[in-house]
């Protein structure tokens, strides 16, 4: 069994390497089923793994220091509820996804390079799902932000695609430097870096008055490395232009997996953040919760006045990821979980559906210039309209089941946040349904001819809308799965759920309100609220800020180097070096006078000073 | 007299020819300073071969005025050639070693 | 012999120091000559019958002579003497040094007891008792010098010849 796991972690790098090695497999046709291959491969041992109930862990030790007092280093394995309920997702979304990235990509030239990309990071995937310690954990991590780099640039003849996979690293970059520095601190305070061992230290009550404070600024640091990853405020800034790589990577890397990686990874070190429902550790999981709602609504408002079909579905990831970051804080682990995993299939099917539209439009992706595809792309159209009513949260689609599980979980800790998870519902509803409307209804308004999709798209479409109509029935199953990541089972509260529905609902009509009948409603609407309109659709300026930031910081902290390299380095401690060298250099050269007379006086005088200092010595 | 007294006046003459090499500007007067010291060393071979009763001393002798014959030939033909080629036999004008 | 020691030893030290102080090429020249005579006459009281007449035969015959030759060859002018005339050359660092030498070797000398040794009287047959070794012990290097000179005269020969065709 452990062999099995090993297996499906290193399948998808064989297949990377294979792809990047081996032109002849790039070209043809046998390359992208390979990749396709190792990722159902994942789907096959994660249902192994579920339905057998194997729990293994297989460590691989690297380096041990612990004899002189360091850690341990090396890699493992680890098979638990957790990691199995996230295999499943990855295996299943990520093959759905596989196989429509084969529809989408065809005739590309460089599928071969794509694919094995894609492997490559679902292979960084699978490491950090497996990872038994921190260090594990943030290599694959970085690897995953490295894939995540090369797959954003896919296209990187456009300036804007490689603009945008810089920008995504290098935000991620930021993030991880605390990642990192939690680590640590982690390891100083525990003397562990695998889970279990920091999981016992703390438990064991090592850590205790000054202690707990110091585990608390540790446990930022490490959401810091989660809200990078996971794009939450103020690391959000990466994911909308990440919509620049192809939609199956969007589907995959920015809605399913990787964006809640940082979500799964905090729920696997939930112990650092206050455990559960035991010793309150303070402010931190306030803190985390709050940033998860703060983005939440942030993103939802933005999301309202996208025109780009992605742009919107990206900004509703944002904002469903600041959800899943709620409830984390909470301390409602398998909730957020529970969340993740539904997020993950209908978030990959809207994406999906996205991707067909785009397609069928021949690549366009601006909303305004669709319309009234319900009739020419009606699958899409049916499986699309599942993956909103999952979203908006609709009984008795997934969605619904998972984000009101949300709301009981904030009603019971953070009832602040609970109404503002609400209101978000009820953007979120909005936005969507503006969205539908806009591309499936009323007329068309574009001017190329749009068709369906083949086979090999749609199917993947249909098999993510079923998952997404019924995954989220047996949620209570569920809890009990991941028992050990929440304080109780939680059941859905009835005023709770009807109260949010009926936000939701509003939400509904409200687009229906304005969309309807075309676009002069939403045009006036946006002439009378100008102002509003332009923070809306500048991001709130967000992204302006930060390149002034970078730009006077940055400029000025470089001006400084600059000085100091030019006066201090050059001036002081290369300037003296070279002019003594010079000067002593002058002065030696007098010695070389081609003269015979004074070489012979050299001589002598050499001569004479040996006799006697010899003289001299052997009188003693 | 003395082996002393001997050994002393090779190295008097062996001064007075270190002085000529030193200070004459004249490469052809240097030459012959040169000849002087190589005498004067030959002087103190033969006072020790004398003082230890072992011929080998003028042996030695015998290859030295040998090799300062040899030395003296070649040394000459040299100094022809650069008075060839600078017109001079100043030593203070054949320094293209310098610059 | 001590008398004669004295004589040879003054026409040593003394014709020495005009040769090196002449500014006319063939006076110092000559001197040298003489310089080499009174090591000759040394020679003599030492015993050292052979060498003495080698060594006027070679020094003062064969070698001043091809000096003799070079200086009248070149046959350099009254002023260009008169150039290389130069001012004190550093003599005061050339005195030192004479000094410090000449203390070195009296000193090393009277250590080792040399000023008790009188010279001696060296046994009859001197002449072949520096043959033997020569031809015997030394026939090596005796037969390398004579390499040597053919070597030096090749050498003189090639270095002065004008324009090789």
């Amino acid at each position: 069994m452990g062999f099995l796991a090993w297996t499906t972690l290193l399948a998808p790098l064989l297949a990377a390497v294979a792809l990047t090695l081996m032109p002849g497999l790039r070209r043809s046709g046998a390359g992208p089923k390979l990749a396709i291959a190792s990722v159902l491969f994942c789907a096959f041992s994660s249902f192994l793994f579920w339905v057998g109930d194997v729990e293994l862990h297989s460590p691989w030790s690297w380096m041990d220091l612990s004899g002189a007092g360091g850690p341990l280093v090396g890699i493992g394995v680890l098979v638990d509820p957790l990691s199995k309920m996230m295999l499943l997702v990855v295996g299943w979304v990520g093959s759905a996804i596989f196989v429509f990235a084969l529809g989408y990509m065809k005739g590309d030239p460089s599928i071969g390079r794509f694919f094995a990309k894609f492997a490559l990071f679902v292979f960084s995937m699978l490491g950090i799902v497996l990872a038994d310690n921190f260090l594990m954990i943030f290599v694959f991590w970085e690897l995953v932000g490295a894939s995540s780099y090369l797959l954003i640039g896919y296209y990187y003849e456009k300036p804007s695609a490689v603009e945008a996979g810089k920008k995504a690293f290098l935000t991620n970059r930021v993030a991880d430097f605390g990642f990192l520095l939690g680590i640590l601190l982690i390891w100083n305070l525990t003397g562990h870096f695998d889970f279990a061992g920091i999981e016992q230290a703390i438990a064991g009550g090592a850590l205790s008055g000054a202690g707990s404070g110091t585990l608390a600024f540790a446990a930022l640091l490490i959401f810091m490395g989660a809200a990078g990853k996971s794009a939450q405020i103020p690391f959000h800034v990466w994911l909308p232009d990440a919509m620049e790589g192809p939609t199956p990577v969007s589907a995959l890397m920015h809605a399913a997996t990787m964006v809640a990686a940082g979500v799964y990874m905090v729920i696997r070190v939930f112990f650092c953040f206050g455990g559960v429902g035991g010793v309150d550790w303070g402010w931190a999981p306030g803190f985390v919760a709050m940033t998860g709602g703060f983005t939440a609504v942030l993103a939802a408002t933005i999301a309202l006045v996208q025109r780009d079909i992605k742009k919107v579905l990206a900004y509703s990831t944002l904002s469903q990821l600041g959800y899943m970051v709620m409830a984390l804080g909470a301390g409602y682990y398998s909730i957020a979980m529970f969340h993740l995993t539904t997020h993950a299939f209908f978030k990959g099917l809207l994406f999906l559906c996205a991707g067909s539209v785009i397609h069928g439009c021949h690549h366009e992706q601006d909303m305004f210039k669709m319309g009234g595809l319900r009739r020419r792309m009606p699958v899409t159209f049916w499986t699309f309209t599942a993956g909103m009513l999952a979203l908006t949260g609709i009984i008795p689609f997934a969605g619904f089941w998972s984000k009101d599980l949300i709301l009981d979980a904030l009603h019971q800790k953070l009832h602040g946040l609970q109404w503002i998870a609400t209101i978000t519902a009820g953007l979120t509803a909005l936005y969507m349904a503006r969205a539908w409307i806009l591309t499936f209804l009323g007329e068309y308004r574009g001017h190329a001819h749009p068709h369906e999709s083949p086979k090999v798209m749609t199917l993947p479409l249909v098999f993510l809308a079923i998952m997404s109509f019924w995954i989220g029935w047996p949620y209570g199953a569920f809890q009990s799965y991941l028992g050990k990541w929440s304080p109780k089972p939680l059941h859905i509260d009835p005023s709770i759920a009807v109260v949010s529905s009926a936000v939701v609902a509003v939400g509904y009509l409200a687009a229906f309100w304005f969309y309807r009948k075309g676009l002069e409603r939403p045009g006036r609407l946006k002439a009378r609220f100008h102002g509003l309109w332009l923070l809306l659709d500048n991001k709130y300026y967000i992204d302006d800020f930060y390149l002034w930031l970078v730009r006077s910081v940055q400029q000025a902290v470089a001006a400084a180097c600059r000085w100091i390299e030019e006066k201090v380095v050059v001036g002081v401690l290369v300037g003296y070096p070279t002019r003594f060298t010079r000067w002593s250099g002058d002065k030696l050269r007098g010695l070389q006078q081609g003269r015979l007379n004074f070489y012979a006086y050299c001589f002598v005088g050499g001569m004479t000073v040996l006799i006697v200092l010899l003289l001299l010595g052997s009188r003693g | 007299m003395t082996v002393g007294h001997m050994v002393t006046l090779a190295g008097v003459l062996f001064t007075v020819g270190m002085l000529g090499v030193l200070s004459r500007r004249n490469i052809l007067i240097v030459l012959l300073s040169v000849e002087l010291m190589l005498n004067a060393a030959a002087l103190a071979f033969v006072a020790f071969a004398n003082r230890w009763d072992n011929l080998d001393g003028q042996v030695m002798v015998f290859f030295a005025i040998t090799v300062a014959a040899a030395e003296v030939a070649v040394g000459l033909a040299i100094v022809i050639a650069l008075f060839r080629l600078r017109a001079t036999v100043d030593t203070d004008r054949v320094d293209l070693l310098q610059r | 012999m001590t008398l004669f020691f004295w004589i040879f030893a003054a026409l040593i030290a003394g014709a020495g120091l005009m040769a090196v102080t002449r500014r006319n090429g063939v006076s110092a020249a000559l001197w040298a000559a003489v310089v080499f005579i009174g090591i000759a006459g040394e020679f003599v009281l030492m015993r050292a019958y052979f060498l003495a007449v080698v060594e006027v035969l070679v020094y003062a015959g064969a070698i001043m002579v091809l000096f003799l030759f070079v200086i009248m060859l070149l046959n350099l002018r009254e002023e260009d003497l008169q150039a290389m005339q130069g001012g004190p050359r550093l003599h005061v660092a050339g005195a030192f040094f004479a000094v410090a030498f000449l203390g070195a070797l009296v000193w090393t000398c009277r250590r080792a007891g040399l000023f008790a040794e009188p010279l001696r009287a060296v046994k009859a047959g001197e002449t072949s008792g520096v043959a033997g070794p020569l031809f015997e012990r030394f026939v090596l290097p005796f037969e390398i010098a004579s390499l040597l000179l053919l070597a030096a005269i090749v050498g003189a020969v090639l270095i002065t010849k004008r324009r090789l065709r």
